[in-house]
């Protein structure tokens, strides 16, 4: 392997194999559809329905494979670099092979429903395609090449500095420190991963409150208050990055609660589609 | 002051212990124990108040009294004040002190304890059950496909398989079935045709079983006179109808899609008919506006054997409709009309209010609005044209289309007229009275007065049945040259409808003017085909693909299914019956058009 290969993405996978081939399976469901003029219209009943039909249920079900190929390490017959690059092509073409097999005929029932469920899951794929282009940068930048566990070490660090620094300060000081170290969270639920935000925060409530006693006390004691306050201060900063590095974890995510969950209803909505035409067949 | 070593132990969570001694002054009073710097026993760990306790001696006794805001605890007992002297520790805050065995270099030792807080539980309290990421969270994306996929397993195929057992254990009683039996909605691809729409919660109607597609017999169960389009065993073409009824009618296309429309459905086969099938009598044609025969109406040639021929408009040979009946339209409407016929106006001014006719005088279309209804004579010629009959008797009519009853009234009229002269002539009376043998006399007057009677009835009705009344219309036969002896009108022989097999609704054509495609005012002579040109129809009407006219598909004239023909639910026959020769089908109001 050459070193531009090794540095090729995905999304170049082979010089645009998928690309070409998903291009090329467009063009060929798109043909026939404009030649052929079926006497009742265009519908997903008529040869060439049926034929798109069973090509767009097979590519879903492989799309989906890609869910359980992915757990399995080892290199197989395929790198898993080529699976991806031909999940997000032929994922993109399924919209031509799946449309044209509609016919353009929508409605209120459970076979518009399969079309719509797939529409969103591989709209949410586009969008998990920006956040893996976009995401890694700014985890990056954020990070400063320190890991999350590092920082939560260092949070500690600085509780115990918190600490030492309020021993010489009055209970309401050493409550401060107190409530900071045992209610500020990082994560916790799916809310404050996702905003990177905790309202409650006990170290952003500690410094606003440290800073109003801090307004009445003797030059000495306040000198020291401030100090605590700084402390705390770097105690936010860090515990805000860490709370990004998360959010940006979870975006990698985050569009997979889209992906995931509806191509399960898509699998069977599909299948109930599948069964209900035949079912009342005509 | 009294000596005092303090033996310090901080466990660490983590297992390891750190030990240090200190010795302390003790002063007498009491001795404050708390974080704060002006303790004598100070606590340094951020949990113990600035203030905890104080500690005194007592006579041999050694008390720690709460400075009050927390209580103290003695085996977990919460108290104000307790004795060190009794050897139980006493927890302070996070701190247990104690009294150890006294020491020969100090008056008293004692033992303070304290646990820190390790760095596991305060990564513990930052990142809460290490819910990190999403997944760890109530929301996992396992448990959001689980719900996803249970929900629509049973939106999308439990239910409505459970709505077609209901229905099939109610054996299609829609009436006695519960709600859930219209659950299988959720299947159904598309609206239902307008004409099925009553079907709409009964797919068992036309899906009888499970997996089977929808068979003929479910279609024409209730269709059972629909028609074949030919007679299959007279032709090598392969009738349509064995690619079943839905190889043509598609279902759950919408409100009017069950009917296909598409041109190239008849062109298919009538593009080259006339190759392929040398039987037909048809022309080929395969779209209006470019490939479509001139029009060949039926026009009646010999109405006695009732021959009608099928002609082309406009062709040289085009024959002179026979209908016995003579009508020039140029003199009822148009510019000839007041010129032609002198008391015209006067009389249409006096039945009529106004002093012209207009077609619709006549012309009306029937209910439905594809044929116009029959022409007659009470309701549209017998206001002007009047069957008066003797100047002496005005007002009083002859009977129409009843030649034999005419014949009768003009006898009855003109004998009984004769006998009534007789007895206005006394003198005559008189005289035959004085005259012997009289009433031989009287019967010889009579016989002449009958026979003078019946002369004047012969002229009467060679005037009534020739030129002067049945004649100006009819085509009538003298009594010489009929069978009967009597005189004889022919019966009107036109055609019902020029293009059995076209159906053209006038009702559709109403904004239009009549003149627009009949030009009746030039027409002299009831033998002219008023019927327009094809020419005159794509003005407006293009094939199906036209851009700026009004696209036609075939379907828009002609319909496809014969109802004369054998029906489609029983083997079709080879009857004889020639294709599109057959008689008019009656229009079948709200297909197509």
């Amino acid at each position: 392997m050459t070193a531009a290969a090794t540095h090729e993405s995905f999304l170049e996978y082979r010089r645009f194999r998928w690309l070409k081939l998903g291009i090329g399976l467009s063009i060929l469901s798109l043909l026939p559809f404009f030649v052929m003029a079926p006497p009742a219209g265009h519908n997903g009943g008529t040869w060439l329905g049926y034929t798109l039909g069973t090509i767009g249920a097979l590519l879903i079900l492989w799309l989906m494979w890609l869910g359980i190929r992915k757990r399995r390490y080892g290199p197989g017959n395929w790198s898993l670099k080529g699976w991806l690059s031909a999940h997000v092509y032929l994922g993109l073409a399924l919209i031509v092979v799946a449309t044209l097999h509609t016919g353009f005929e929508f409605g209120w029932n459970i076979h518009t429903l399969a079309y719509a469920l797939m529409i969103l899951v591989i709209l949410s794929g586009i969008a998990g395609l920006f956040v893996y282009v976009r995401v890694p940068t700014l985890m990056t930048g954020n990070r400063r090449s320190q890991s999350l566990d590092a920082m939560a070490e260092q949070i500690v660090e600085i509780d115990g500095e918190a600490a030492n620094v309020a021993l010489g300060l009055s209970d309401e000081f050493a409550d401060l420190v107190r409530m900071s170290q045992n209610e500020t969270r990082i994560g916790g639920s799916f809310r404050r991963i996702v905003t990177a935000r905790d309202p409650n925060c006990g170290t952003a409530r500690a410094i606003a409150r440290a800073r109003d006693l801090a307004r009445n006390l003797d030059p000495r004691t306040a000198q020291r208050a401030a100090e605590l306050v700084q402390t705390l201060g770097r105690k936010q900063e860090l515990v805000q990055r860490a709370r990004r590095d998360l959010r940006y974890k979870a975006l990698m995510d985050l569009w997979l609660y889209i992906h995931v969950p509806l191509s399960f209803a898509l699998l069977i909505t599909l299948t109930a589609h599948i069964i209900a035409v035949f079912f009342y067949w005509g | 002051m009294r000596r005092c070593r303090i033996r310090h132990t901080i466990y660490n969570p983590s297992g390891r212990v750190r030990r240090s001694d200190e010795v302390v002054e003790l002063p007498y009073g009491a001795i404050g124990i708390g974080r704060g710097a002006d303790n004598v026993i100070q606590l340094k760990d951020i949990r113990a108040r600035e203030t905890e306790a104080f500690l005194s001696f007592r006579d041999d006794d050694i008390v720690v009294e709460t400075q009050g805001e927390a209580p103290l605890k003695v085996h977990g007992v919460e108290t104000d004040r307790a004795l060190l002297s009794d050897g139980a520790p006493v927890e302070i805050g996070p701190y247990t002190l104690k009294m150890l065995p006294p020491e020969p270099d100090v008056d008293v030792t004692l033992g303070l304890e304290v646990t820190t807080i390790g760095s596991e539980e305060l990564l513990g309290r930052l990142i809460p059950a290490g819910k990190m990421t999403l997944d760890k969270t109530l929301f996992s994306k396992r448990r959001i496909s689980w719900a996803f996929f249970l929900v629509c397993l049973v939106v999308a195929l439990v239910l409505p398989v459970g709505a077609y057992l209901v229905a099939k254990g109610h054996q299609g009683d829609r009436n006695s079935m519960p709600r859930l039996a219209s659950l299988d909605n959720v299947w159904i691809t598309g609206e239902l045709s307008a004409s099925h729409k009553f079907l709409a919660d009964n797919c068992e109607a036309c899906h009888p079983v499970a997996f089977q597609p929808t068979a003929d017999e479910d279609c024409t169960a209730c269709h059972a006179s629909t028609g074949h389009h030919f007679t299959p065993a007279d032709f090598t073409i392969a009738d349509a109808a064995e690619s079943g009824c839905v190889g043509c009618h598609a279902e759950h296309q919408g409100a009017d899609g069950v009917v296909p429309r598409q041109q190239a459905l008849c062109a298919d086969c009538h593009a080259t008919l006339a190759a392929d099938e040398p039987k037909t009598t048809l022309l080929d044609a395969a779209d209006f506006g470019t490939f479509h025969p001139e029009f060949r109406p039926s026009v009646v040639v010999d109405p006695a054997a009732g021959t009608i021929e099928r002609a082309t408009l406009g062709a040289p040979d085009f024959p002179q409709e026979r209908s016995n009946l003579k009508f020039p339209h140029n003199l009822h409407i148009g510019p000839d009309t007041k010129r032609t016929v002198t008391d015209f106006v006067a009389r249409l001014e006096q039945y009529e209010g106004r002093n012209e006719l207009v077609c619709a005088d006549c012309h009306l279309p029937e209910p439905g609005g594809y044929t116009m209804a029959k022409v007659n004579m009470q309701d549209h010629c017998a206001d002007c044209h009047r069957l008066e009959f003797d100047s002496e008797a005005p007002g009083r009519v002859l009977p129409h289309g009843q030649p034999d009853e005419v014949i009768a009234v003009i006898n009855d009229y003109y004998i009984a007229k004769a006998l009534t002269r007789i007895e206005d002539q006394p003198e005559q009376r008189q005289s035959t009275r004085r005259r012997a043998g009289g009433e031989t006399t009287s019967a010889e007057v009579r016989r002449n007065t009958l026979a003078a009677a019946r002369r004047q009835v012969d002229q009467v009705l060679d005037g009534i049945f020739g030129a002067r009344l049945c004649g100006v219309c009819h085509v009538t036969t003298a009594p010489e040259q009929t069978a009967s002896g009597e005189w004889e009108v022919a019966p009107i022989e036109v055609a019902k409808v020029w293009e059995p097999k076209a159906r053209f609704h006038h009702g559709s054509h109403e904004t239009m003017a009549c003149s627009d495609c009949h030009d009746a005012t030039a027409s002299k002579a009831s033998s002219d085909v008023l019927m327009p040109k094809i020419e005159i129809c794509r003005d407006c009407h293009l094939g199906e693909q036209a851009a700026s006219s009004i696209p036609s598909p075939c379907v828009m004239c002609h319909i496809y299914h014969d109802d004369d023909l054998a029906p489609l639910g029983k083997p079709a026959q080879t009857a004889g019956t020639a294709p599109m020769d057959g008689p008019a089908p009656p229009p079948n109001d709200g297909a197509g058009g």
